[in-house]
């Protein structure tokens, strides 16, 4: 094996696992919420966005990285409460036309809200400094940004399973999911729960957009972009499934990561590709039942 | 919601004799195709290069109704269909300019219902949210292949400098003019066609009913020997098929193609124009459309930022007027007609 | 000359998840018995009522229908060759009136539903059948009403009309009586009686009255597998029968 091509390979395998990370945060509070509630929330990617924005709005006024990465989450988690509270639960029973009529328009809003606040153009963020340089491995120089992408999805996902698994409330949160009925009947807010849920979810997304910031900046059209991705991995994975979606992210970030090194003016179609060829072998997703 | 949001589609009984409900709508739809016909009598140049415009429009959001009110499935990647045969057409007339228009116009729909065939197949597999997603998901893949197959789509620049000098039976006629009422009608005089063979056949014959039956209750459908796949599947190509024929229209309206017309949010547009029109009416998308035109020309004068009032218009249809304006009318004529009721007796 | 049996399942298993649902059914209809499945609750009857009617694909056996194997068929080519089914959960077009309910399954009968267009010498029979269909069961008065207003037990009799409008061989009922009050599963049992004429039927009930009333021999399904079969009296007196079911019952 040549130095060049083994340096290669490093390089792919790290945007692999950057990618990975990003396009889970995004799309785990949508396959969440959707398994579930039964809720398809078109407007998932829109909180992203404007997780983006904010902090982009943050470090502009602080200039502190790091007090956006603490801030902006929270924001947007507690909007999209709001939000949750006020239109979506009078959905809940409806169909998924109406609940995708619903948020899409509710995207459309989010979309031109924050054009009229920060105007058509892209921005940048730039990461902190100590973040900002490149580090040495098997021949390949690399950035450390990426590196601080994996870690923090990787404390953020343990986090969440350790309090999945190892609390009370995970452990109610878990039923929940599964005979939301009898835990409504043994005395526990089920509503709250799903807000819980809802909360955490679009929490997640706006980390992901928080750190996507110095990574590929806030554009208007980042919302779009990633909604189609998030679609794909929860259609590829099996509606509902957070497994399902784990995988078919790691296959995005595969053919993302390496793909985009070889084949890189055909990147825009990789997704689609890895939807087809899951598909093609599981008809109903990877984790998807004949029934749902 | 959901049964007020796809609305009754059973026209009220058909008994022996026709209902009042369906004489009124019989009277609505003749009533709309003749103002949208003379219309170009009465109205500034422009006025008709607008109104060009939103019957293309409102044939294609009557093209995605057909599968959202008679199937009850909500397609987010329509504009997929609407663009290929955009595309499809311009390319055919960079190959043969002299192809005469109805040929023109037959190929491309078939080329479309051909391409509904194929993704049918995977997308009505599955409804609800599934649907939805792999439509979208597929309407992206377009745009995707617009986008970046350059030297066939022209990319972001798109197609333009085509124009179907074969007009056949009008050898006066030319469409080099785009706006004007001569374009107007020739696009009317196969639009109207197109659309009343595919009103005819939802709401008049046993056809439509098995189509209903199918989205009423699937299940139940299957069991009395309903083939339930191949019902939606066909009623999938037709809806294709009509989006081709609007697609070709558009292309031949405006003399240029771009990716606008396979985008993303072309494809939810549309749903916007057919809720807001009603979608519980077969022709009230084409009045959303005719409205879709006017107020957006005068909101985009207003302000930039107009595309927030769609955002608006799609929580408040679905929130407050599921049925659409079709829905509003139907409700306040009912009122008229009880209150009228009332005072006679 | 020994016809061929309207119905034979032969060696039928099937499993879920949770173990076997079924297995090794064997079961024959001659051509206008009519036969009664008893069972208590999870014996595998609406299971196997799926495998004969399409709905579900046994993980092995096969079902015939007339010497023909149609296991693994889709439930619509199953009710072309002549099998219709009721449902023990209502399954109706509930947004359309009884007319229209009605007429869905007869345009699919007459093969008149794939019509582009309205030949009206062809679809006004059409008319006086949805019309007679309706009287049968004694819906002749409400065929405007929508269906999700009417009555439960109108609702019911709606549910056999469907299946009985399209003349099948084969008449498959899943607990036709659930949920009816006394009246109404007397009337039911009438109609039945009156209606069925000589067409095969399979029924699954839970009110003895109504299999007993119908069924010329009754099979019992006890855990996925065939406890007993014979007529009406030789199943009341047969002891396993007493013990697992109506020994039950009688408690």
């Amino acid at each position: 094996m040549t130095h060049a091509f083994a340096s290669l390979l490093v390089a792919g395998a790290l945007d692999t696992l950057t990618f990975w990370s990003l396009s889970f945060m995004i799309a785990a509070g949508l396959t969440v919420v959707f398994g579930m509630l039964g809720f398809l929330n078109a407007a998932h990617t829109a909180f992203y966005m404007l997780a983006g924005y904010a902090a982009y709005a943050i470090v502009r006024h602080t200039g502190s990285f790091w007090l956006a990465l603490a801030l902006a989450p929270v924001i947007v988690a507690l909007i999209g409460v709001a939000v949750e509270r006020l239109l979506f639960t009078r959905l809940y029973r409806a169909s998924h036309a109406s609940q995708l009529l619903l948020t899409i328009g509710l995207a459309y809003i989010i979309a031109e809200g924050a054009k009229i606040i920060w105007g058509d153009s892209a921005f940048t963020v730039a990461p902190p400094p100590i973040l900002a340089g490149r580090f040495s491995l098997l021949g390949a120089t690399l950035p450390i940004y990426h590196l601080f992408i994996i870690s923090v999805a990787l404390v953020l996902l343990c986090v969440i399973s350790v309090l999945l698994v190892g609390t009370r409330l995970g452990m109610v949160v878990r039923a929940a999911a599964v005979y939301p009925e009898m835990v409504g009947a043994l005395g526990f807010k089920v509503r709250t729960i799903y807000t819980l849920v809802f909360a955490v979810g679009l929490f997640l997304a706006a980390c992901a957009g928080v750190v996507m910031a110095p990574l590929a900046g806030v554009y208007p059209g980042m919302a779009d972009d990633a909604l189609v991705q998030s679609f794909i991995i929860v259609v590829a994975g099996g509606l509902g499934s957070l497994p399902g979606a784990f995988i078919v992210a790691g296959l995005l970030g595969v053919v993302q990561g390496f793909g985009s090194v070889f084949f890189s003016s055909y990147a825009i179609f990789f997704p689609f590709i890895v939807l087809g060829g899951v598909l093609l072998v599981r008809p109903h997703g990877l984790f998807g039942g004949r029934a749902a | 919601m959901s049964q007020t949001l796809l609305a009754r589609t059973t026209a009220a009984d058909r008994g022996p004799r026709l209902s009042s409900a369906k004489r009124a709508e019989t009277a609505a739809t003749v009533l709309l195709l003749a103002l949208l016909i003379v219309a170009p009598t009465f109205v500034s140049r422009s006025t008709v290069n607008d109104l060009g415009q939103a019957v293309c429009l409102g044939l294609f959001a009557i093209s995605f109704n057909l599968l959202f009110k008679y199937s009850g499935l909500l397609s987010f990647g329509h504009a997929a269909f609407f663009g290929f045969a955009a595309y499809a057409e311009a390319l055919l007339l960079q190959s043969w300019p002299g192809l005469p228009l109805p040929l023109l116009v037959v190929g491309t729909v078939l080329s479309t219902a051909i391409l509904g065939l194929l993704l049918g197949q995977v997308c009505v597999r599955r409804s609800g949210a599934y649907f939805s997603m792999t439509t979208l998901t597929i309407g992206a893949f377009f745009y995707a292949v617009a986008f970046k197959w350059q030297g066939v789509t022209g990319g972001t620049d798109g197609l333009d400098s085509f124009m179907p000098q074969n007009l056949l039976l009008l050898p006066r006629w030319s469409l080099d003019n785009p706006g004007t009422a001569q374009t107007y009608w020739l696009i009317l005089a196969i639009l109207i066609p197109a659309a009343l063979a595919a009103w005819a056949l939802l709401e008049w014959t046993p056809w439509g009913n098995a189509v209903v039956a199918v989205r009423s209750n699937e299940k139940r459908a299957a069991f009395l020997g309903y083939d339930t796949h191949g019902v939606k599947l066909a009623n999938f190509v037709l809806s294709a098929a009509l989006a081709g024929v609007a697609g070709a229209l558009w292309a031949i309206d405006n003399g240029f193609v771009s990716t606008d017309s396979v985008d993303l949010s072309f494809s939810t547009t549309v749903i916007i124009v057919a809720l807001l029109g009603g979608s519980g009416w077969f022709w009230g998308p084409m009045v959303g459309a005719v409205i879709y035109i006017a107020v957006s020309d005068r909101l985009s004068a207003l302000t930039p930022h107009w595309q927030i009032f769609l955002g608006l218009a799609f929580v408040g249809i679905v929130l407050f007027a599921p049925r659409g304006l079709a829905g509003l009318v139907q409700s306040i004529w009912q009122r008229v007609l009880t209150r009228r009721g009332r005072q006679n007796v | 000359m020994s016809e061929l049996p309207t119905l034979h399942l032969s060696r039928i298993a099937k499993s879920f998840g949770s173990g076997p649902v079924l297995q090794d059914v064997n079961l024959s209809l001659q051509s206008g018995e009519r036969r009664g499945l008893i069972g208590p609750n999870g014996a595998g009857k609406t299971t196997l009522i799926n495998i004969i009617t399409g709905g579900l694909a046994p993980d092995s056996g096969d079902v015939f229908f007339q010497g023909q194997r149609i296991t693994g068929l889709s439930p619509y080519r199953r009710n072309r060759i002549g099998i219709g089914r009721s449902f023990q959960i209502l399954s109706l077009f509930g947004e359309m009136t009884v007319r229209e309910n009605l007429r869905n399954a007869l345009l699919r009968h007459r093969g008149l539903h794939v019509l582009p267009w309205r030949a009206a010498a062809r679809l006004a029979p059409i008319e006086d059948e949805v019309a007679q269909a309706a009287e049968l069961v004694g819906l002749g008065d409400v065929l405007k009403a929508r269906v999700d207003t009417l009555p439960y037990g109108m609702q019911r009799r709606l549910d056999i009309a469907l299946v009985l409008a399209q003349e099948p061989a084969l008449v498959v009922l899943d607990e036709p009586a659930a949920g009816l009050s006394g009246a109404e599963t007397r009337d039911l049992i009438d109609l039945l009686q009156t209606r069925l004429g000589d067409r095969t039927l399979l029924l699954v009930e839970h009110d003895m009255d109504v299999v007993y009333s119908l069924s010329d021999r009754i099979t019992v399904l006890d855990y996925g597998r065939v406890l007993a079969e014979g007529s009406p009296a030789e199943i009341s007196a047969n002891s396993d029968v007493r013990r697992v079911y109506l020994g039950e019952d009688a408690a």
